[in-house]
């Protein structure tokens, strides 16, 4: 990836690789994803559901659904330490503290009978060792910061109390709680009206810049990612198909699967009756025996060879850190211009 | 031309029990517009603005308080029992959520037959001819009928609820968030089924949060605030000079997908007001860029600014002639 900001990468993931077991045996959900996340800079991570987008954040965290099985596999290492070979208690010391996550629904990862203010305070008492008051006093700053009216009567609110907006902005402020290096945003404003939406990413855009975050952001949303991403990675059946930064992947996407979704998303200035591009056909079903390109099936541009054999995340030149797994590379070819 | 539906004055109200007594909430607070036969409507505004309320009301899924709603020339707020249903039957709804509006035990072929059966198709193999078109009709192979919605991925399941809706002949269909919870890739395949549709002469109501598929499907475009209709126009005409401060904000919010362009989050400050307790005056004013005082003291109606284009602000003008385009 290219190393615009300078700064040594916070976090490198290496062929991570996860699983799910069933009792039909493991099925694959995550396969060879890797990438550097650097400080102060917004990596998103593009794909459909069933891509893995989800699954492969969740795995760096540890964060599984109870009583489910997964197999992790590979490396993460955050500032030198492998999370993935941590034990659980020593990862838990990192979870919500120097890596926190924000999610899609706050009135599900919000606790709902505890008040806002205890929640921010726990993470802040638990991460920066501080007393009772002194971590009060820091979760109305931090409700202040992240916008929410009237803090020092909001922190005694429960979350049902509080609006999806504002229920985002607790959640954000929890997150930051712990002084976090690393923050994970998956979806976060999917629930969220468009007005909403707008206020809640300018207040994301403005604190991992003002904090220095390194920050992931999981969306499906093209014009999110346009709003606040550096760099894009597209997932498609648990592998990143391309990846570069977000001029790069928006100006001129390489894959044919990042080609086809952005063709199909339709934007203000569209004609009214325009008819959108579509991708026929579904997503694979996620089994190893896929010898080739995941995404052959569905592929306009495929050649005999994409069905036999599966294309590396190869470099698409020399200059940039743009990477992208075709066997056509239709960027680079007349016939491949969108 | 007589329009296809015309909405007058709809009123509607629901009542909440909340803390002492009950209160209450006037969701739809004097509605007018309507939809020409072969057009589509779009409804946009936020959560709370009342939207899907509207839509139900026309359905008479809820009773509304006061108004009219004369479809096809008949004015259904006044029927009941069979009339009602006959009158109904030539507006179907098509919902949000494929996954719980459709049984996921029958088949999809029983689903659609037994549709095609309630408007009095008795014979089993026209029944059978006709699911085996509308299927085709929705963008889907044969083999599908033999299917549950089980099976089904989620943008089948909009088609086919989209088929089971056409089992009934409508002449309008009423969307609710039809896109919503599809996938990106798949969301382009239903919007481009429900322009095939219109081009097929077939009215749609659309209600959707996301202007861009609005803009796409709509031939007029209606803007709801607090239980009205904030601003009315054809929908390159609102989407190029909008003239209500609503909807320029919602406009300016939706982020632009486009690389190489600083983007700027400037959003509206504030949330949609409590309808139980609406702002005197204009119910935007709270969160309005233009308000002045005359704002607080006087409800702005509904009016012509510019023949078909209609705004409910008392400075539609002065925004038209002063302020250039919201993106």
């Amino acid at each position: 990836m290219p190393d615009e900001s300078g700064g040594a990468p916070v976090l490198e993931v290496r062929d991570l690789r996860v699983g799910a077991m069933t009792p039909a045996g493991e099925v694959p959900l995550v396969r060879d994803v890797s990438y550097d996340l650097r400080p102060g800079r917004t990596l998103a991570i593009v794909g459909e559901s069933g891509s893995g987008k989800t699954t492969s954040v969740l795995a760096l965290l540890r964060l599984f659904p109870l009583r489910s099985d997964y197999r992790v596999s590979g490396t993460a290492k955050f500032r030198g330490t492998d999370l993935l070979s941590l034990s659980d208690a020593a990862l838990r010391r990192f979870r919500g503290g120097a890596l926190a996550m924000v999610f899609q629904d706050p009135g599900t990862s919000l606790d709902p009978v505890r008040t806002v203010g205890a929640q921010i305070a726990e993470m802040a008492a638990r991460h920066l060792a501080l007393g009772r008051r002194p971590s009060r006093e820091r979760a109305i700053e931090l409700l202040n910061l992240v916008g929410v009216p009237n803090p020092r009567r909001a922190v005694d609110r429960f979350p049902h109390q509080l609006s999806g907006g504002m229920r985002q902005r607790a959640m954000i402020a929890t997150a930051l709680a712990g002084h976090p290096a690393v923050l994970i945003a998956d979806e976060p404003t999917s629930s969220l009206d468009v007005t909403i939406q707008a206020q809640v990413l300018g207040l994301l855009k403005r604190t991992s810049e003002a904090m220095g975050l390194a920050t992931i952001l999981i969306t499906h949303d093209v014009g999110i990612v346009a709003a606040l991403a550096d760099d894009v990675a597209v997932l498609y059946a648990g592998r990143i198909v391309e990846r570069g930064t977000r001029d790069e992947i928006l100006g001129s996407p390489d894959h044919p699967y990042t080609q086809a979704l952005l063709a199909s998303i339709p934007r203000l200035d569209s004609p009214r009756g325009t008819r959108l591009g579509s991708i026929p056909g579904i997503p694979p079903e996620l089994h190893d025996a896929q010898a080739g390109c995941a995404f052959e099936p569905r592929c306009p541009h495929r050649i005999e060879r994409c069905a036999l054999e599966r294309p590396p995340l190869d470099p698409l030149d020399d200059a940039s850190g743009r990477v992208s797994a075709c066997w056509v590379h239709p960027s680079l070819t007349a016939a491949g211009s969108r | 031309m007589t329009p296809l539906l015309q909405v007058e004055d709809l009123v509607v109200r629901h009542s909440t029990r909340r803390g002492r007594g009950t209160h209450g909430v006037t969701a739809v607070d004097g509605v007018g517009l309507t939809i020409d036969a072969g057009t589509v409507l779009g409804i946009v505004g936020e959560s709370g603005s009342g939207k899907t309320t509207l839509a139900r009301a026309i359905l008479r899924m809820i009773d509304p308080a006061a108004g009219r709603i004369v479809f096809d020339g008949r004015d259904i707020a006044r029927l009941s029992g069979a009339a009602l249903r006959r009158a109904r039957r030539g507006m179907q709804m098509v919902f949000q959520d494929p996954y719980s509006s459709l049984s996921p035990r029958q088949t999809v072929g029983a689903m659609l037959e037994e549709a095609i059966a309630a408007v009095g198709v008795t014979d089993r193999a026209d029944r059978r001819q006709q699911a085996k078109r509308l299927i085709e009709r929705v963008g889907l192979r044969q083999h599908v009928l033999g299917r549950t919605a089980h099976d089904l991925s989620g943008g089948q399941r909009q088609r086919v609820a989209i088929a089971r809706a056409l089992s009934a002949r409508p002449r309008l269909l009423i969307c609710d968030e039809p896109v919503s919870a599809l996938d990106v890739s798949v969301r382009a395949q239903i919007v481009n089924l429900l322009l095939d549709l219109r081009d097929d002469h077939l009215a749609i109501l659309v209600i959707a949060h996301d202007l861009a598929i609005v803009r796409l499907l709509a031939d007029r475009v209606a803007v709801m605030y607090l239980g009205r209709l904030v601003e009315v126009a054809d929908t390159q005409e609102l989407f190029e000079r909008p003239l209500h401060p609503y909807t320029r904000a919602l406009i300016a919010a939706v982020p632009d997908p486009s690389p190489f362009v600083e983007h700027d989050l400037t959003a509206i400050e504030g949330e949609i007001p409590d309808p139980a307790h609406p702002p005197s005056g204009c119910r935007f004013r709270t969160r309005c860029a233009f308000r002045r005082q005359r704002c607080a003291e006087d409800d702005p109606s509904l009016r012509s600014i510019d023949g078909q284009h209609l705004s409910a602000c008392h400075f539609a003008e002065e925004i038209s002639s002063h302020v250039g385009s919201p993106r």
